[in-house]
């Protein structure tokens, strides 16, 4: 099976446009496997102890797809949803600029291998369950684009250049770039990307959550309650993240979907 | 009277003391709000109009947060995240006891989150905690104006030193009751210190350089968002006889400012923007990263009056540098100007120049010995003002790098450094009114430097050789006579 779906990503790879909407879903994705990830964010000691290092935690392994999601991914998803396009969804679960740029169920001209973005939580949350997956955790998401530690600084640097890049041009297409060691691309560089648990800032069963979401995202709170203050795109991604809500959209938020192994 | 009695009247006017400070931030948390009004707001280096209200006001002030593209230095782009669309933010000006209502709106096209920490609010994070917006949205909060002052406001979101670094700072001023004292003029100066990817110059886009920041070595330091932000057309005016207030801010998020203006005294300065006692009589004043401090003088002669970090290789290579220009009759006795010039002969230097061995100046045998030598006269004599890349200093010196002006025929090149140039001057489209003086440099110097600049920074080659200079001053000798 994991073969399969290997050799069929390698096929998505070298034939990006074979993510039309007719491609099976879970085709895309690629295998993370289990490991350690330490979270980012420190834990409040209790009272009376130190030490508030943040301590590596067990992720199970996982699957991701390789890619964000297209616009023409979301068409077909649209097609057989139409409770989801933009005329019908519920105002408790979009903001008024869903899916702002889209007309009669299909994106602006020229996008559809973009990813798709303007697009809320449950908006994603149902496109991944309607393929039978999830979105990842906020844990491995980043444990993904950590990617053992490999290309650091090349994350760093497209992070920052892509922040120096002026707002408002047409969002590329995905796969342009080189994917990372577990054959993922675009992680950072084309778009946000929503999270299951975007909202907590490192929680997990075995950790006492740091800080309120508020407190990681403004000023000293953000310095002194995270493994690495010198990770300014690191910080930004969790800054991201606690300033949404489920039904917000962005021009440049998207996401991608996950799996269990 | 015991030694109980004095201590306790000594207890008592400490108790005292203190109890006025705080009724006073008491009175103003309970004044009355009378109205509403929308805030005036202004961009650098406009200061918006004095509050001339007797009563507080509910004042509401919206911010569009803008990421946008700019200029940074000539050709130079950068995006800067902006409070209203430029760097420094809009000037937010209430009076003590105002309630104000923040709306913080951030634009749809923007990528990031931002929020507000402004100085002047007594609250969780001044603000930040209770404005955190994410693109497309808009936050409200608001704050009793307590506690008169000039305060920055800044971004203040993860990771804060970067929202700082591309330009998320602005003043806001609480101004005093009874109002401060009347000015003729308002100006509004931000220092920031910019982190670019290219070094000082480098062309293009130039995307922020964490490593730079975080090591704290900037490659601009700039006044009001950009290098030239103040010189030239753009320029700040005054007329003599008129009062000039500065509203100085440092948005770092780095770099405290020596801030200095040449050839001003500041008659009074309210240090670190505090309103309740101006210091008499400041040359230079310190103005702390995330700090303020008003500056007024009177302009009392003519002339141009330059603005600078005193730090001076920030003002001289980084950028942080403005101008005032003051127009008016001269006053000869407050300044005179230069009123000589004579040839100075100190005692025995004869005596001394005949002692000396003669100096054995070694001579080039070629132009490639010729540009090696010259590269030494030029590091000594020019460098300076031309900058050891030739690049010069825009709105100051010329640029001999690339420079059209070394199209000119060679004698004209020659006599600019044996006779000197002033006045006004037109090199690679753009203008200079300065003046260079004449070089006393020996015939073998000023052949070796310019053969050096002729062959360096993308300039077109060629040589001169110390008989072309020599024969330029024939020439010229002849013409005189």
């Amino acid at each position: 099976m994991a073969r399969r779906a290997a050799i069929l990503a390698t096929f998505l790879a070298v034939f990006p446009s074979a993510l039309a909407p007719a491609c099976a879903a879970p085709a895309g994705m690629a295998p993370v496997p289990a490991g350690a990830f330490t979270p980012f964010f420190k834990m409040i000691p209790a009272k009376g102890q130190r030490g508030a290092e943040p301590r590596p935690i067990a992720l199970k392994a996982f699957r991701l797809d390789r890619f964000p999601v297209t616009s023409a991914q979301f068409a077909a998803f649209l097609a057989t949803n139409p409770q989801w396009r933009r005329e019908a969804a519920p105002r408790l679960f979009v903001d008024p600029n869903y899916l702002r740029r889209w007309r009669e169920g299909a994106p602006a001209a020229g996008e559809a291998l973009a990813p798709v973005t303007n697009v809320s939580w449950f908006a994603a949350q149902a496109f991944c369950e309607a393929r039978g997956g999830r979105l990842p955790t906020t844990d491995e998401w980043e444990y993904a684009l950590a990617d053992a530690g490999r290309g650091r600084d090349q994350v760093t640097r497209i992070s920052l250049d892509w922040f120096a890049r002026p707002n408002g041009a047409r969002l590329g297409e995905v796969g342009q770039g080189a994917a990372n060691g577990y054959g993922l691309s675009d992680m950072v560089g084309l778009v946000w990307e929503w999270t299951e648990d975007f909202s907590a800032t490192g929680s997990g069963a075995e950790q006492r959550n740091t800080s309120s979401k508020d407190d990681a995202a403004f000023c000293g709170g953000g310095a002194a309650g995270v493994r690495d203050p010198a990770d300014y795109p690191a910080l930004m991604r969790y800054a991201l993240r606690a300033s949404l809500k489920a039904r917000y959209t962005q021009d440049n938020l998207g996401f991608r979907c996950a799996g269990d192994e | 009277m015991g030694r109980e009695t004095i201590l306790i009247s000594l207890l008592a006017s400490t108790m005292l003391t203190t109890a006025a400070l705080a009724a006073s931030r008491e009175d103003n948390r309970a004044e009355p709000v009378v109205g509403e009004e929308q805030a005036v707001l202004t961009d650098a280096p406009n200061a918006p109009p004095a509050i001339t209200r007797k009563t507080a006001t509910k004042v509401v002030v919206h911010l569009e947060v803008k990421e946008v593209e700019g200029r940074l230095a000539d050709g130079v782009r950068y995006t800067f995240w902006t409070f209203g669309g430029h760097v420094p933010g809009k000037f937010i000006r209430v009076r003590e006891g105002d309630l104000v209502e923040m709306h913080l709106d951030n634009h749809p096209d923007n990528k990031m989150p931002h929020n507000i920490d402004l100085h002047a609010v007594n609250g969780q994070g001044g603000g930040a905690a209770a404005s955190l917006t994410a693109p497309g949205h808009s936050s409200v909060f608001s704050f009793k104006a307590t506690n008169p002052g000039l305060f920055v406001y800044h971004c203040a979101t993860a990771p804060v030193a970067m929202h700082v670094a591309n330009g998320m700072y602005g003043l806001i001023l609480v101004e005093p009751k009874e109002g401060l004292p009347h000015a003729d003029r308002e100006y509004y100066v931000m220092q920031g210190d910019f982190y670019t990817k290219g070094a000082n110059g480098e062309q293009g886009l130039q995307p922020f350089s964490m490593e730079k920041a975080i090591q704290e070595k900037p490659d601009y330091v700039v006044f009001n968002g950009s290098v030239g932000a103040m010189t030239g057309d753009k320029a700040i005016t005054g007329n003599v006889g008129e009062t000039v207030r500065l509203f100085i801010g440092d948005g770092g998020p780095n770099l405290t400012s020596s801030f200095h203006v040449i050839g001003q005294i500041f008659d009074s300065v309210y240090a670190e923007g505090n309103m309740s006692t101006p210091t008499k009589n400041v040359q230079t004043t310190m103005v702390p990263a995330g700090g303020s401090a008003i500056a007024d003088f009177k302009l009392t002669v003519p002339g141009t009056f330059i603005l600078v970090d005193h730090s001076l290789t920030r003002a001289f290579n980084k950028g942080a540098l403005g101008m005032f220009k003051s127009v008016g009759p001269e006053d000869k006795l407050v300044y005179s100007g230069k009123t000589e010039d004579q040839v100075y002969l100190p005692e025995g230097a004869g005596v001394r120049v005949a002692d000396a061995p003669a100096a054995v100046a070694p001579v080039a045998q070629n132009k490639a010995e010729r540009i090696k030598a010259g590269e030494a006269v030029f590091a000594n004599n020019c460098s300076a003002c031309h900058q050891p890349n030739g690049a010069g200093v825009p709105d100051a010196f010329p640029p001999l790098a690339k420079s059209d002006y070394l199209k000119n025929d060679k004698a004209k090149i020659v006599q600019t450094v044996t006779g000197g140039l002033s006045g006004k001057l037109k090199v690679n489209g753009k203008a200079f009114d300065g003046v260079m003086p004449a070089w006393d440099l020996p015939d073998e110097d000023i052949a070796n430097v310019l053969t050096y600049v002729y062959n360096s920074w993308g300039n077109g080659g060629g040589e001169v050789t110390p008989a072309d200079v020599k024969a330029h001053r024939a020439v010229r000798k002849a013409a005189a006579e």
